[in-house]
């Protein structure tokens, strides 16, 4: 099938422009971007003993809700932050190791995070940051594999 | 009258979740309750109530040991309302505290129609060994039927020892399995589930990423895997359906 070259390029520049400023990807719903939004928060009150149930109550209460308005619930909001998180270390895990490769500059699509300096070019390359500011769980860290697996399972 | 299958074995790495994951496979209809420091069991989703032990210090110093006391509660409420067979993976270090509990409860649990059956997995490793006799003389008062697993992933136990401890027990194996490293990978992802529900169909994908053979091999060991380990929980899933 003939390429048209300059067509790919148009239309690949327009999509990302349509795509969201975020280095994670296309949000699929308002709810994730909502908990992506609130997570310092949510943590914050998780960490002090705050139940999930709590939380996805007070989060209905402002509008973020699932399906046809119905009230998040803790079930559906512990799976949002576990799928959060997961992507938040999958990021910076990626852009760690693209630090790393010597045939890679830095350029504007590669911003390291605020409170990072770039890489001296002869030092060795910093550790990965975390990306959530607290370590995975081992739950999370489960569920990160086995959506890996279900990826990698999934029909090409 | 709901059965319910404790899962055991107080050292840790002894292969006793692989075990749990093939019961889960036998009996789809069985409910899991999962009582461990961390959720573990994630890919069966609702099939499983999760119940976290043990109870923070700082809790217990706060309630003058009550909240000691109280952490098994969850799981103890949750076998006595029972519908259906229950595989309960009793984490590591935590039978011990749990086996003598449920054998105080045994007779209201006894009056709600509740019967126990004990399920311990034993490898060569002295602690596990050690501990195998121990959890099944503290089940055998209130059990209905007590089994063992020998899983030989660190060779196979002395049969001597085995005999001492195995009276009256069903006693079944695992035997070691050599496993392709990536197969063994995607099964510390997946657990056993995918390997009935999705792997043949996944076979192309497979092959796509890491190419005929290797997909082939992927394929066979983690297939012959499932298989064994079912083998070995099948007489406690038996009963478990009775």
């Amino acid at each position: 099938m003939p390429l048209d070259p300059k067509r790919l390029a148009r239309d690949a520049k327009r999509a990302q422009a349509q795509r969201p400023d975020s280095s994670i990807g296309r949000e699929t719903t308002g709810v994730t971007r909502a908990v992506r939004a609130g997570l310092p928060v949510i943590r914050q009150l998780r960490a002090a003993g705050v139940t999930w149930a709590a939380i996805a109550e007070a989060l209905s209460a402002q509008g973020v809700t699932q399906g046809e308005g119905q009230p998040l619930t803790a079930t559906r909001l512990t799976a949002i932050v576990t799928q959060v998180e997961a992507q938040e270390r999958r990021t910076a895990e990626r852009e760690a190791r693209r630090r790393t490769r010597p045939d890679l500059t830095a350029s504007s699509e590669i911003v390291p995070p605020p409170e990072l300096s770039l890489p001296d070019p002869v030092a060795p390359a910093p550790p990965a940051p975390a990306g959530s500011g607290a370590h995975a769980t081992e739950e999370e860290i489960r569920r990160a594999g086995l959506h890996d697996l279900r990826q990698l399972l999934k029909k090409s | 009258m709901p059965r319910i299958l404790l899962v055991a074995q107080d050292k840790g790495g002894s292969g006793k979740t692989v075990l749990v994951r093939a019961l889960a496979e036998c009996l789809p209809s069985a409910h899991l309750i999962e009582i461990e420091a961390n959720r573990r069991l994630v890919e069966l989703e609702d099939r499983v109530s999760f119940f976290p032990v043990r109870a923070e210090r700082g809790e217990i110093n706060r309630t003058g040991g009550a909240a000691a006391r109280a952490e098994f509660d969850g799981p103890l409420n949750a076998i006595a309302t029972a519908q259906g067979p229950v595989i309960v993976d009793v984490g590591a270090n935590t039978a011990g505290s749990l086996l003598p509990l449920i054998g105080e409860a045994q007779a209201r649990y006894a009056r709600r129609g509740v019967e126990f059956g004990l399920l311990v997995v034993l490898t060569s490793e002295p602690g596990a060994l050690a501990n195998a006799p121990v959890l099944l003389d503290l089940a055998k008062p209130f059990t209905a039927a007590r089994f063992a697993v020998e899983n030989q992933i660190e060779g196979p136990v002395d049969p001597k020892a085995l005999k001492a401890f195995t009276k009256d027990v069903t006693l079944t194996r695992l035997e070691k399995l050599s496993l392709d490293e990536r197969a063994n990978d995607l099964l510390q992802k997946g657990g056993l589930r995918f390997i009935g529900e999705d792997l043949t169909a996944a076979e192309d994908s497979l092959t796509d990423r890491f190419g005929f053979a290797e997909a082939g091999r992927i394929v066979e060991d983690l297939t012959r895997f499932r298989a064994k380990a079912m083998q070995a929980a099948g007489p406690a899933a038996r009963w478990l359906e009775g």
